[in-house]
């Protein structure tokens, strides 16, 4: 089996992707911008917009005459570029064997894939079956199964179900079962009584109602009927039969909604070639599953198969309008007639060729990139517009179970000066919140010289990895946003001023360089401790050392004069002579003296280069 | 009248545990308190300075003891693999003094002055992750410290409480007045200290502990020491 993905109007969603609020207003795709408006042809539009008259291959003008509120938009090769990534890294989150068929386009083979598996059908029946016993004894109880896996059944039930709209609980649609023979005697109160009483719907009939219907994921359904009847439905069906096409359309509504997700709208066609999957994803609502091409093609119009306009004509004035129509002609006498055209369409119909498929592996690219019709000149809508990439970027990484360990960010400013930055993620994460509040944090500092005319955001993934505390240890609850904190400081006061200070190997007094704290890893808190030759008292230092005058006598200060301290001294002790790095021009050489005033303050005295500085005060 | 009155009181009592019901009555705070590993302190704090709550060491006058406390303070938190932050005042820690195994557990901010420092100390403890902050403004001038306005403290009272982050404020003299509680040191050593031992003379620190309640600004409720 093969499915395919289908993203109509790609060029245009690929473009709203980032504006979803523009999805419900009359948008059309033109094919050139700016001078050329009066010429540029309408590609794509919106529903909106079809509403309105405006349908691909207008003028520009023409469409604008139709449509007052009509938003045009020229085209965005990155944009479609970035959603030909969203296709494929998206794709192959369900499957690894996947082809970039065309722009907005992707085939998936399904072989090998387990469908036709029965282990998670009988899970689907037993669960089922459990559901509907445990409530067998009020004759009135709610099941849970797949749209599907119901819809299954209950076309194949020898009794008549009826279905109403009802709740959804965990993804699963719950399903409403009564006993019809005593509802008179204990009425639901969830189904009101006065319900008119209505001749049961054949089958037939409800799987058509059904069929209809809104069958996004989660869709509510209610189904009224005989316990024992669905039951006897769900017991009766062959195991291979009971959950085939469940499991399938499951898994297709997987894919639609992981597309919703990333705000795209896709639809899907699964079936037996890859052609067919090609001609069921186009007309599918959003996911069709092709299990017999013949009913199929009675219904497909012979347009879906794209014929010439000349091909289309001549089948026009034969009378044949459907697909299954064309393909009874038979193929030979079709050929015989109208030549290598109608082979082609035979192709593209062929329910027994399989094409090999072009496999490719998605590029393990995360970037999204906007170009801003109008230069941005505050924070607010920088910030809306990354925020929507973030949530993309999220959602497309977690889609292949990782995380984002790092984010770079692009500036492209008016006066052409490209601004970047990159964005270590401390503890790799996935929460939107945690991503786009490191991005903000950093943002609200940065001035930049000039408005910014393109934003690009590229995040890298990694595998999500668990650590191991230690029992008597104590961790950080939130290493983001610690390092959230530690950005917020350092814009405070600077990256030279925040950290964990570290001992220079030199002898130099007050000799250290900051490092960023790395409390999160297991080696600070294996660090074996070390000893230290410290004084006894503790010193406060003056950063920078103070001037100060001292007088001496017999070598020895007796007063000193400085801003925070002047006085006589009663007590001195040195000289301390230390140098170092004398064999370059960093040497440095100094005569440190402890001095106890008369208030009975203490401090350190240094002489350096001839001048006397105070370096601190012992405390 | 009245017996309704005492029987409200008495209902608000058992539903919010704590609660003051009375204008003369101290809120019933049964805190943890984080040992500082000064036997002494400890044992006349009741267990060590208490968390969620913000702890005041006046240093009168220099040569108190003050950065000896706080070297001891990062040192017992470093023992017990606790981070801790420092926002120092006034750029003073003497780095070189500490063994590399301590300040590998502190996050030290260095400030100008009391206005950073406040600012610091405001994100530090907004973060919530770091167990001990030292607020260190025991060197900055008068005049820094008089333009921190009162409401700052009950703000950081307010932060803290909803953490468990022990808060302690180096001051020159008696400034915070939400302190749950406030130790005064009263050790003065003098230039034969430079070369005494450490520990001994940690241990010679004297102190004067004055638990405030947090209530009322220089009128100490309880004096145990």
């Amino acid at each position: 089996m093969f499915a395919v993905v289908c993203i109509p109007n790609f060029a245009l969603q690929a473009l709203l992707r980032h504006e979803p609020e523009l999805r419900d207003r009359p948008v059309a795709l033109i094919d050139a911008a700016g001078a050329n408006l009066a010429k540029a042809l309408i590609l794509e539009c919106t529903r909106a917009a079809e509403v309105s008259s405006v349908f691909p291959g207008l003028t520009a003008p023409q469409a604008q005459a139709r449509c007052r509120e009509l938003v045009l938009k020229p085209r965005s090769p990155s944009a479609e570029q970035s959603a030909t990534e969203i296709l494929l890294q998206t794709a192959y989150a369900f499957s690894p064997n996947i082809e970039n068929t065309a722009p907005g386009v992707c085939t998936i083979d399904l072989r090998g894939l387990g469908f036709s598996s029965s282990r998670g059908d009988e899970t689907y029946a037993e669960v089922a079956e459990q559901s509907l016993l445990t409530s067998a004894a009020t004759r009135d109880g709610v099941v849970q199964g797949s749209f599907g896996f119901l819809q299954e059944a209950v076309t194949r039930s020898p009794s008549p179900l009826h279905g109403e709209r009802a709740g959804v609980r965990g993804g699963y649609t719950q399903c409403l079962i009564r006993d019809p023979r005593r509802e008179t005697d204990h009425p639901s109160p969830s189904i009101p009584t006065h319900e008119p009483e209505r001749r049961s719907p054949d089958r037939h009939e409800v799987a058509a109602r059904w069929k209809h219907a809104d069958r996004e994921i989660g869709a509510p359904l209610r189904f009224r009927g005989t316990i024992r009847g669905f039951f006897r439905t769900i017991k009766s069906l062959p195991v291979e039969e009971r959950g085939k096409s469940a499991l399938v359309i499951d898994w297709a509504n997987a894919i639609v909604a992981a597309f919703r997700q990333l705000g795209v709208e896709a639809k899907l066609g699964i079936a037996s070639t890859p052609n067919l999957a090609l001609l069921a994803a186009r007309a599918a609502q959003p996911v069709l599953v092709i299990e017999r091409a013949e009913t199929f093609f009675d219904s497909l119009p012979i347009a879906a198969l794209e014929p010439t306009p000349h091909v289309l004509d001549i089948l026009k004035r034969w009378g044949i309008h459907t697909a299954g129509a064309f393909l009874a002609l038979g193929k030979d006498a079709i050929a015989e007639r109208l030549g290598d055209e109608a082979l082609k369409l035979f192709q593209r119909a062929g329910t027994d060729t399989i094409r090999p498929l072009n496999i490719v592996v998605p590029p393990d690219v995360f970037e999204e990139q906007r170009d801003f019709e109008t230069p941005v000149e505050t924070l607010e809508p920088l910030l809306f517009v990354l925020r929507r990439f973030v949530e993309q970027l999220a959602a497309r990484i977690t889609l292949g179970y990782r995380v984002v360990s790092e984010f770079q960010l692009k500036l492209t400013l008016e006066s052409g000066v490209p601004y970047e930055h990159t964005f270590k993620v401390p503890a790799p994460t996935s929460n939107v919140e945690t991503l786009f509040r490191m991005l903000h944090t950093h943002l609200e500092s940065l001035r930049t010289e000039a408005s910014i005319t393109s934003l690009k955001l590229i995040a890298t993934p990694t595998r999500a990895h668990g650590q191991q505390f230690g029992l008597f240890e104590s961790a950080l609850r939130d290493l983001n946003h610690f390092h959230e904190t530690l950005a917020r400081l350092t814009a405070l006061l600077g990256s030279e001023r925040v950290g964990t200070p570290v001992a220079e190997a030199t002898h130099r007094p007050d000799a250290f360089r900051m490092k960023t704290p790395t409390f999160g890893d297991s080696q600070t808190r294996n660090t074996k401790p070390e000893t230290r030759n410290a004084p006894g008292f503790c010193l406060r230092r003056f950063r920078p050392a103070i001037h100060a005058d001292v007088e001496l006598k017999e070598g020895r200060p007796v007063y000193i004069s400085t801003l925070v301290a002047s006085g006589a001294v009663k007590r001195a002790r040195g000289p301390w002579c230390i140098s170092g790095t004398w064999w370059d021009q960093r040497r440095w050489s100094r005569q440190e003296w402890d001095v106890e005033m008369n208030s009975g303050d203490v401090y350190r005295l240094f002489k350096s280069n001839g001048d006397w500085l105070l370096e601190g005060v012992y405390d | 009248m009245a017996a309704t009155i005492v029987q409200l009181r008495q209902l608000l009592r058992e539903k919010f545990p704590g609660l003051r019901t009375r204008a003369d009555e101290l809120p019933v705070k049964q805190r943890d308190g984080w040992a500082t590993g000064i036997t002494k302190l400890d044992a006349r704090l009741g267990g060590g300075f208490p968390k969620s709550a913000i702890s005041e060491v006046i240093a009168p006058r220099r040569g108190s003891g003050s950065a000896l406390l706080l070297l001891q303070l990062l040192r017992h938190a470093a023992a017990q693999k606790q981070f801790m932050a420092l926002v120092d005042g006034l750029d003073s820690f003497d780095a070189a003094s500490v063994e590399q195994m301590s300040l590998d557990h502190l996050l030290w901010i260095r400030c100008h002055n009391a206005d950073e420092a406040v600012k610091a100390a405001d994100l530090v403890l907004r973060d919530g992750n770091l167990p001990v902050v030292l607020l260190d403004l025991a060197l900055n001038p008068e005049a820094q410290l008089r333009k921190i306005p009162a409401p700052t403290w009950y703000r950081f009272q307010r932060i803290v409480e909803e953490s468990a982050a022990t808060f302690i404020v180096f001051t020159p003299r008696a400034m915070v007045s939400p302190a749950e509680v406030r130790v005064t040191l009263r050790s003065r050593f003098g230039l034969s200290a430079v070369e005494a031992d450490q520990l001994k003379l940690t241990m010679e620190l004297e102190f004067e502990v004055m638990e405030t309640g947090g209530v009322l600004e220089n009128e100490p409720l309880r004096r145990s020491a």
